[in-house]
């Protein structure tokens, strides 16, 4: 009996045995990077000599805090993260769930596909499909729609409005995210509490705003981590169509940390930036831990 | 020939006791029902038989055989799950062939087999079809043919009725019970619901909270309840429950005292009468009168449940074949004191 | 009755001019990849032609480019969902210690903003000789799918009904046959709609092979795209061509699999 016991326990944690490779191939090719960037972050690695570095201890980290252009760049992130990911994809994604959730189920159909659309567009195309469509010179699509109307072109990606630009071009490319979402959390919403609140006399902004975004809550709080991530960590939309510029007024963190490494060479430099936005990053991941466990 | 006994079981998870020594002794050919609320361990009690689950300590005879750490392929058991547990990748053929391809039969023989109970059930015409494409009812019969195709020893059923709408329900039940009868073969069933359990078993083990309150046949158990909460769980509508205290070195109601020996220790009394057993007439001098009101009759198509309260607020319920009153009228009932059940402090039932 | 059909009115008229606004960055790509003119601003030309398509699809350097763009993806691919299955499954169907604490590690990788990381990989792969090799972006790109990969398929999994999987077992299968039989073709649904969404993240990727890459013939149809764009004399149309070429595919399998996800997720399972 004991042996038919032992037995039994020795075959059910064979199974544990396939975490080795893969923890092996995490830990090579993702944590190993992870260590890499911490350690390189303390030291003056260049890329013309990436075999000799000495350690600076907290140098690049003050460098950093003491640049204007680095405070500019997290001054530029954060308008492009809380603009275009939290108002532009994540507010306009719960208004179009909703709008959307009322249509009839075609319509419903269609429209949700061409918002998905542009989800699904590789960022390279959608980089450079925007890049002609708010073209200054020649006029792109929407210059040549203005001037229909008698409107002067404009210069969209000036240095006053390039941020501007990359803004809705990223709520383009993300909204279907929050549209896909929050149409499954409404979904979920049983009928009969609509109904109930219909009867109770709701009219659809009190519904929407007392009903629909409270009965949200958790829907609301991934997508918000999720955008935010993929915002802090976008590079090629905003690196095909600007590339950090005019005279840096789209130079977001990961596109300043491409530039610091590989058009200034200093990659000691860009691994500090490396690990000022997993910091970032992970901050914002146990906030959000922490509210779900509110709940 | 198949028994099934249970020498104290217990079962924890982490840290959680789900099973409290358990003894349980099930014979030969029975249909035993393990009947308890959700969460009472009678689940957990039918996996460790299946070998799903191991128990923590203690040991599971089949036949005085030791099965404790066989596994479940090894036990000879077949089980029928309450979401039916089909493949939905196989037909319904699949699906029945599938106990017997794992044994490697011979096809000829699971054809016969298959094509033998697919009569019995009458699902026929259905060994074609994918899960999805069957009915509830359907499905519970493909799945009590997945289970009947291997002869098992010992059939364990997890709720399998619980998922299906009234009719069907009534309908596989008394199919359940003659093939129990044909088969001749050890059932052990596990429900929630106190009427299927009376219906089906042979004999009724009650669980709650990991520990079993009483075995007994379906009219034991409910004429003659080891405890309260055995009471309680038998019986639509539930039994009506009163507490007395002790008053002039007695209990009464209704100025009746309630009659009894060895009293003398006790300070409080339950008396507990199911609602059959209230009478609207006096059928011996030891009955005990209630004034009542009456708040609500039901008909039940066999008679009537009275909904009325006594003159102390309480909630009481009658079941009667006349309904000679109208909501609102006062009237006297009284307790038939050869049916009533008296329990102690601690809920346990004690001689009259 | 009549206020609240102008307010379903207004709704419809709203979601159909967004939904035309979202079509307008489409413009210029589909009427540039179709035109003789050369322009990166918007003109209709007078006539349409099949030219610029015919000129990628007979250009070597941009055939080459769809290959390694496909080699690349679907390598990567296949090394996240075979590192990810297993722990998928034991994430899914047993409890042990740490779990909860391990889940917890590989949502937050999921989550992490891998950007950051090519720069320390990139020396990483100078020091190891895996810079500048197709294998070195491949190993690279599976592995920054894997966490997620691993947490979908947990999730999918987790939806498989246990009560089946125990039904195999009192069958008489065993854990092994249990797999072989019931579980795998239960998930092949789910694995199949992984590897699409797979694919198409890598097939978009664009900074993992731009900056682990150099050669000019080891680079993918993302990078080869850019690397037109930015050159010194553009034919646009024929970069609007190669770009449609680049997008069909990804949009298409994006969209099938988004339908095919929910069906898989919820209806394709249960009995």
């Amino acid at each position: 009996m004991l042996k038919a016991a032992k037995k039994k326990f020795n075959m059910q944690n064979l199974i544990y045995l396939v975490f080795i490779p893969t923890f092996i191939y995490l830990g090579i090719f993702f944590l190993y990077p992870i260590y890499l960037s911490i350690k390189y972050s303390f030291t003056n690695i260049s890329l013309t000599d990436i075999g000799n570095y000495t350690y600076l201890g907290f140098l690049n980290y003050h460098n950093l805090f003491t640049s204007g252009t680095f405070i500019n760049s997290i001054y530029t992130t954060v308008i492009f993260l809380v603009v275009s990911a939290i108002i532009g994809q994540m507010f306009l994604g719960i208004v179009v769930a909703y709008l959307l959730s009322v249509t009839q189920k075609y319509f419903r159909l269609i429209i949700t596909s061409i918002i998905l659309v542009a989800w699904a567009t590789p960022q390279v195309t959608a980089g450079i499909m925007w890049y002609s469509t708010l073209s200054y010179i020649p006029s792109g699509t929407v210059n040549v729609f203005l001037g229909y109307f008698g409107i002067h072109s404009i210069n969209f990606l000036s240095t006053h409005l390039a941020l501007m630009s990359i803004i809705i071009a990223n709520v383009w490319l993300g909204l279907g995210f929050s549209v896909l979402i929050f149409s499954s959390g409404i979904s979920g919403i049983s009928p009969s509490i609509m109904k109930a609140s219909r009867i109770d006399g709701a009219n659809p902004f009190t519904r929407f705003f007392r009903i629909v975004i409270p009965l949200l809550k958790k829907s609301i709080i991934t997508d918000l981590l999720l955008i935010t991530l993929f915002t802090l960590g976008a590079f090629t939309l905003v690196y095909v169509m600007t590339g950090g510029g005019p005279v840096n007024s789209t130079n977001i963190m990961t596109i300043y940390q491409y530039r610091t490494g590989f058009s200034l060479f200093s990659l000691g430099l860009a691994n500090a930036i490396g690990v000022i936005i997993i910091v970032l990053a992970l901050a914002i991941s146990i906030l959000y831990l922490i509210s779900l466990r509110g709940d | 020939m198949s028994s099934v006994e249970m020498k104290n079981i217990t079962k924890m998870y982490d840290k959680v006791t789900v099973l409290k020594d358990l003894n349980l002794k099930i014979d030969d050919q029975e249909f035993f029902v393990l009947l308890g609320p959700s969460g009472s361990g009678k689940s957990t009690t039918l996996n460790t038989m299946a070998g799903l689950d191991t128990p923590t300590s203690g040991n599971i005879l089949f036949d005085s055989e030791d099965v404790t750490y066989f596994d479940p392929n090894k036990r000879g058991v077949a089980m029928v799950f309450q979401d039916y547990a089909l493949y939905p990748h196989m037909n319904v053929y699949k699906n029945m062939a599938f106990p017997l391809k794992m044994k490697r039969y011979k096809n000829d023989y699971i054809n016969k087999k298959i094509n033998e109970v697919a009569n019995i059930l009458g699902i026929k015409e259905l060994l074609k079809r994918l899960p999805r494409e069957l009915s509830g009812g359907q499905a519970q019969r493909v799945a009590l043919g997945r289970a009947l195709v291997r002869d098992p020893k010992i059939f364990l059923l997890d709720e399998p009725l619980s998922n299906l709408d009234a009719k069907i329900r009534s309908q596989i039940r008394n199919e359940l019970k003659l093939i129990h009868n044909d088969l001749k073969k050890t059932f052990v069933y596990v429900t929630h619901d106190q009427q299927e359990a009376m219906y089906l078993g042979d004999r009724v083990g009650i669980l709650n909270d990991g520990v079993i309150q009483q075995v007994g046949t379906p009219q034991e158990v409910y004429s003659h309840p080891k405890n309260l909460f055995v009471a309680k769980f038998l019986g639509e509508p539930e039994i009506n429950i009163f507490e007395l205290d002790k008053n002039d070195g007695g209990f009464k109601i209704g100025g009746v005292p309630v009659d009894g020996h060895n009293f003398d220790k006790l300070n409080k009394i339950t008396i507990g009468i199911r609602p059959e057993n209230i009478l609207l007439e006096k059928k011996s001098e030891r009955d005990m009168p209630l004034k009542i009101v009456i708040r609500a009759k039901e008909f039940t198509g066999s008679g009537f449940i009275i909904i009325a309260s006594t003159d102390e607020g309480k909630e009481i319920r009658i079941i009667s074949d006349q309904a000679n009153m109208d909501v609102g009228d006062l009237i006297t009932a009284y307790i038939d004191y050869e049916h009533a059940i008296l329990f102690d402090e601690q809920g346990d039932s004690i001689n009259k | 009755m009549i206020k609240i059909k102008l307010r379903f009115i207004v709704v419809y008229l709203i979601l159909t001019l967004l939904a035309l606004a979202f079509l307008i960055p489409f413009i210029w790509l589909v009427v540039e990849s179709f035109s003789p003119l050369n322009n990166i601003g918007f003109t209709i030309p007078s006539t349409f032609t099949l030219a610029p398509f015919e000129h990628v699809l007979t250009n070597s350097t941009f055939i080459r480019s769809i290959y390694m763009g496909l080699i690349q993806s679907l390598g990567a691919t296949f090394l996240s969902i075979i590192f990810a299955v297993g722990p998928a499954y034991v994430f899914s169907r047993k409890s042990f210690k740490f779990k909860t604490t391990l889940l917890l590690g590989v949502l937050l990788l999921t989550g992490f903003p891998v950007f950051s990381l090519l720069v320390p990989t990139f020396i990483f792969f100078i020091d190891t000789g895996l810079y500048n090799t197709v294998i070195g972006v491949i190993l690279f790109l599976g592995v920054l799918n894997l966490p997620i990969d691993i947490w979908i398929m947990k999730n999918s999994f987790d939806q498989i009904p246990k009560s089946i999987e125990r039904a195999s077992i009192v069958d008489g299968a065993g854990t092994l046959k249990s797999l072989i039989y019931i579980f795998i073709p239960l998930s092949l649904p789910i694995m199949a709609v992984l590897i699409i969404l797979n694919f198409v993240i890598n097939w978009g990727n664009f900074y993992v092979p731009f900056i682990l890459l150099s050669s000019s013939h080891l680079l993918p149809i993302s990078v080869r795209i850019y690397s037109f764009f930015g050159a010194f004399s553009v034919r646009y149309n024929e970069l609007a061509a190669l770009s449609i070429i680049y997008t069909i595919p990804a949009v298409v399998l994006y969209i099938f699999a988004q339908k095919y996800m929910i069906k898989a997720l919820s209806g394709g399972i249960k009995g």
